[in-house]
């Protein structure tokens, strides 16, 4: 028998109705919002809801009793022989009824806290709700002795296709821990997901802070026996990532052990040696179907860059025996001078090439733009690694983080095209069912202030509008939610918010979360997220444990 | 069918409802009886009624005394409540009454924390008054009341709502429409009188209220009762029978009435002058002295003295933050100890907070727990619109 803590009040001004209704409770009982609480209901049926406001009043009907009652502003304790009648009263919003009578609870009815089971049927996480399970932390409810931990499971028919695809994770850098929460649900996956569904998936993910994910397959040498614990609570192993292979940018520098990393050249070294480690190169002969993207930040309202990038990947005079990229700059050097200055006449306006060329420039300028590859040295085309080697249960991650804006970018529209053309084209029999994106740092590739023309905001919707059937998955993460272009977090069928700020919680992304728990995203401690999926009842708080895999506290 | 319909149906011809407009009869100002305010004693000076007889006006209820009071004396409060309704007028023979209904709430909170205040007992009951008349044949009062009443419950349990609710009318009263000059003279003397029937039985409520808690032993030196208003009934003014009333009486030796409204000249002080100036320039948290008064009939003997809650000068009147404090004297002749009516007077200082201001007009001389025990009995009330439906 749970407890009862108090009675359903219906009045004229706070009536029940089918979404919600308010209970009275004693002042002392604690409860937090997204407690979950349940009430004798028609027909013997059970009427589950989420706590949504707690509000303390007296019979007090002004603040000016309050003084008066103190005996005119006295400050001393215990004034009088009884505090003044008190009680709590708190809105629930109805998650579901255990015979679907969605008529208003009626008033006076008991209220109760749940248990474990009740809450599983409350939040639709119980057996027969959940199909597909794909843990995805566990939430904590109550306070003191009735406290209960429940592990969180989605369908992953909803996380992962066909029934909803992509997550979508916001959070203030640091306190939010969002790549801790995406490395959860990540490991979960490749833990699970083949077992469990008889499924095949792959993972490419980006590093793009210092060298966060640069030693996803090393353990955790400092997780503590209460993480442990939990990551045995909730069927899952505390190892870290298996079949990890890094892709280290090259660079030309031998002492940095010819990446440009932030990991630590003994560390790459050795996973070279491991054989987990490659040094990834774009060679011009690979890439001039993809030159667009180099030019991806570039304002091109006009379509003069589209139209040189045309004229190039079309291989027209005099392109049209370039194979490496110093030639490359070179015939569009050529392309700059006017006739007077005897340059050769061209379709596309001289100023428009000087234009491209700035932009070219400035973009290839980084060591990963190289004229020679050399697969025995352990150097690879990305795109040729995705095509030919990307298989099931393997994590490709890819180093960018050192790479500047433009380089981040090239890459990573690389990486998303390659996959979009394996899944559409390659002839293996391998290729896993579904490909998972993790993608970090969103907004810089689909913000708002992406221009429209960016091919990998094109890239990008594609997967979000259309991943879903082909099995690419997106996991993207940002900061500020509502920087994030529209069609691309519309299509994120879940969405986890950790903690943010107040300007934040006031954009309109927010409107439809109820206020309280508005101001609960500002107080969010590390680890701890507010998750929305179709597949459940309601908004769930949840927390998960440290990561498995090895940390770089300094970065 | 309605109790209007049944009783003229039921009555074949002795009766005819007219079907007027249904009144509620409740502001204060409408009863007939104030039991707040008695007949001034006609005495030259009244004697002191407690241990310390020095012939000092006013008393302080001093720190110390306070500092004992923290540990609180009084445990139960006590309140009646009741409403009245003009449900019809009545023709019987060739005079025509008013016909009165009315509910009665008599509730009685226990206090046993700061934070844990509950309901110990509640009584409601749903009532009708009529003339004496109606009993047509001059049958044995109480029996034509009892059978009436079973057959009008019998009638309303027909109704599936009154049923499901537990609804029924718990007791008829028949009022008197002659033998005195108020009910004759007076052209609202009938609805006056049919009002005391229920107001009187209200007070029986109180009192049997009283008794139960005695009879529980819950009353004992430290744990007294504050009863709301009054405490002296008068057995005149009472449904009940002189030897049950009279039983009734042993019960306050822990009972402290305390009353918000009162007449100030009731008594003079010892050196015979009007009490009402000692009570107007009381000083903060001051009493009167402690005076005796003689209970109509003669019967006993109360004891009763002035008190100033509040140390303030936002008061309305001189008189607003003043209760008035009435213990019964268990001989006639004896005495309160001073030190028991100083800390029961301190006690009822702390009593004053929190205070009800906002909620109340009466809010500066209002007590909260009593406060909270009216609120409590007035949210038994059945809704009047249920009520005046059943005619």
């Amino acid at each position: 028998m749970t407890k009862i803590i108090g009675k359903v009040s219906a009045t004229e001004s706070s009536p029940s109705t089918i979404d919600e209704f308010y209970f009275w409770t004693d002042k002392r009982q604690i409860l937090s919002p997204f407690d979950i609480v349940k009430v004798e209901h028609e027909c013997n049926s059970t009427t589950y809801g989420v706590i949504e406001e707690i509000n303390h009043v007296t019979d007090s009907p002004s603040h000016f009793t309050s003084y008066i009652s103190s005996d005119f502003g006295a400050i001393d304790d215990n004034v009088g022989n009884m505090n003044r009648l008190g009680m709590n009263y708190v809105k629930v919003r109805v998650s579901c009824n255990t015979q679907n009578i969605y008529t208003p609870v009626l008033n006076d009815r008991r209220v109760s806290l749940c248990d474990e089971n009740d809450i599983k049927v409350a939040l639709g996480l119980s057996e027969k709700d959940v199909q597909n399970p794909l843990v995805c932390g566990y939430l904590q409810m109550y306070q003191g002795d009735a406290s209960i931990k429940v592990p969180v499971v989605l369908n992953s028919h909803f996380l992962l296709g066909p029934d909803g695809a992509h997550i979508n994770v916001s959070g203030i850098s640091g306190l939010a821990a969002k790549t801790s929460f995406s490395m959860f649900l990540l490991k979960a996956i490749q833990e699970k997901f083949r077992t469990e569904n008889n499924e095949t998936v792959a993972f490419v993910f980006f590093n793009v802070k210092g060298r966060d994910l640069m030693a996803i397959d090393e353990p955790n040498t400092e997780l503590s026996g209460k993480d442990q614990k939990i990551y045995s609570d909730l069927g899952l192993s505390d190892q870290p990532f298996e079949n990890v292979r890094y892709y280290y940018p090259y660079s030309k520098d031998k002492i940095t052990a010819n990446v440009q990393s932030y990991a630590h050249p003994d560390d790459v070294k050795m996973q070279i040696k491991a054989g987990k480690a490659k040094k990834y190169k774009f060679t011009y002969e690979k890439c001039i179907e993809k030159i667009d993207l180099l030019l991806a930040n570039e304002d091109d309202s006009s379509g003069t860059l589209e139209s040189c990038v045309n004229y190039i990947i079309n291989r027209q005079e005099p392109f049209n025996a370039v194979d490496s990229w110093p030639t490359l700059l070179e015939k569009i050097d050529e392309c700059t001078k006017t006739e007077a200055n005897g340059g050769k006449k061209n379709e596309i306006m001289v100023t428009s090439w000087r234009k491209f060329k700035r932009c070219v420039k400035k973009a290839i300028q980084s060591n990963i733009f190289i004229s020679n590859l050399n697969e025995e040295n352990g150097e690879i085309d990305l795109t040729d690694e995705i095509s030919n080697n990307l298989t099931n249960g393997q994590v490709m991650v890819i180093d960018i983080a050192r790479l500047d804006d433009n380089a981040q970018s090239f890459v990573f529209g690389s990486v998303a095209r390659a996959i979009y053309d394996m899944k559409l084209g390659a002839e293996r029999d391998n290729i896993p069912d579904k490909v998972i994106l993790f993608v970090d740092e969103l907004n810089k590739y689909a913000s708002n202030d992406v221009p429209k023309s960016s091919p990998i905001l094109q890239q990008l919707l594609d997967i979000a509008e259309r991943g879903r059937s082909l099995g690419i998955i997106l996991f993207s993460v940002e900061q500020f939610r509502s920087a994030i272009h529209d069609r691309v977090k519309g299509n994120c069928a879940t969405q986890a918010y950790g903690r943010t700020n107040a300007i934040e919680v006031s954009k309109s992304d927010y409107r439809y979360i109820p206020k309280v728990y508005q101001n609960m995203m500002t107080r969010l401690s590390p680890g701890e997220y507010i998750i929305s999926n179709p597949a459940l009842r309601s908004l769930v708080n949840i927390r998960f444990p440290r990561p498995a895999y090895k940390q770089y506290p300094n970065g | 069918m309605k109790i209007l319909d049944f009783i003229e149906k039921d009555g074949e011809g002795k009766y005819s409802c007219y079907k007027t407009k249904k009144l509620i009869l409740d502001s204060n100002d409408q009863d007939t009886l104030d039991y707040d305010d008695k007949p001034a004693l006609q005495l030259n000076s009244a004697q002191i009624a407690e241990s310390d007889m020095s012939r000092k006006e006013t008393i302080l209820i001093n720190a110390h005394m306070m500092k004992l009071a923290s540990t609180p004396l009084f445990s139960f409060f006590l309140d009646g409540s009741r409403h009245v309704y003009k449900v019809d007028d009545i023709a019987i023979g060739n005079r025509i009454f008013p016909f009165l209904a009315g509910q009665i709430v008599v509730g009685c909170c226990v206090r046993k924390d700061r934070d844990t205040f509950k309901c110990h007992s509640v009584t409601r009951k749903v009532l009708l008054s009529l003339p004496r008349n109606f009993n047509y044949d001059d049958d044995k009062e109480a029996n034509f009341c009892r059978m009436y009443c079973e057959k009008i419950n019998e009638e309303l349990g027909k109704n599936v709502f009154v049923q499901e609710h537990g609804i029924k009318i718990d007791k008829i009263l028949l009022y008197p429409t002659d033998g005195s000059k108020d009910i004759t003279a007076d052209k609202n003397g009938y609805k006056n009188s049919g009002t005391a029937k229920i107001q009187n039985e209200m007070t029986d409520e109180e009192q049997l209220m009283v008794a139960q808690l005695c009879k529980n032993n819950c009353l004992d030196n430290e744990h007294f009762l504050i009863k709301d208003g009054s405490i002296e009934y008068n057995s005149s003014y009472s449904n009940l029978s002189t030897t049950e009333w009279n039983q009734l009486r042993s019960n306050y030796k822990h009972v402290v009435g305390v009353s918000k409204l009162f007449n100030p000249d009731l008594l003079r002080d010892f050196k015979g002058h009007r009490l009402s100036k000692t009570i107007a320039n009381l000083k903060p948290y001051e009493r009167t002295k402690v005076y005796r008064y003689p209970a109509s009939g003669n019967q006993s003997e109360f004891a009763m003295w002035y008190l100033r809650l509040r140390n303030s000068n936002f008061r309305e009147t001189n008189f607003s933050d003043v209760i008035k404090c009435e213990m019964v004297l268990e001989e006639k002749g004896g005495v309160l100890d001073t030190q028991l009516v100083d800390i029961i007077s301190a006690n009822l200082i702390r009593e004053a907070y929190p205070t009800c201001y906002g909620k109340d007009n009466r809010w500066a001389n209002h007590l909260y727990p009593v406060f909270l025990t009216e609120s409590f009995c007035k949210s038994n009330y059945i809704n009047q619109n249920i009520i005046l439906n059943l005619f």
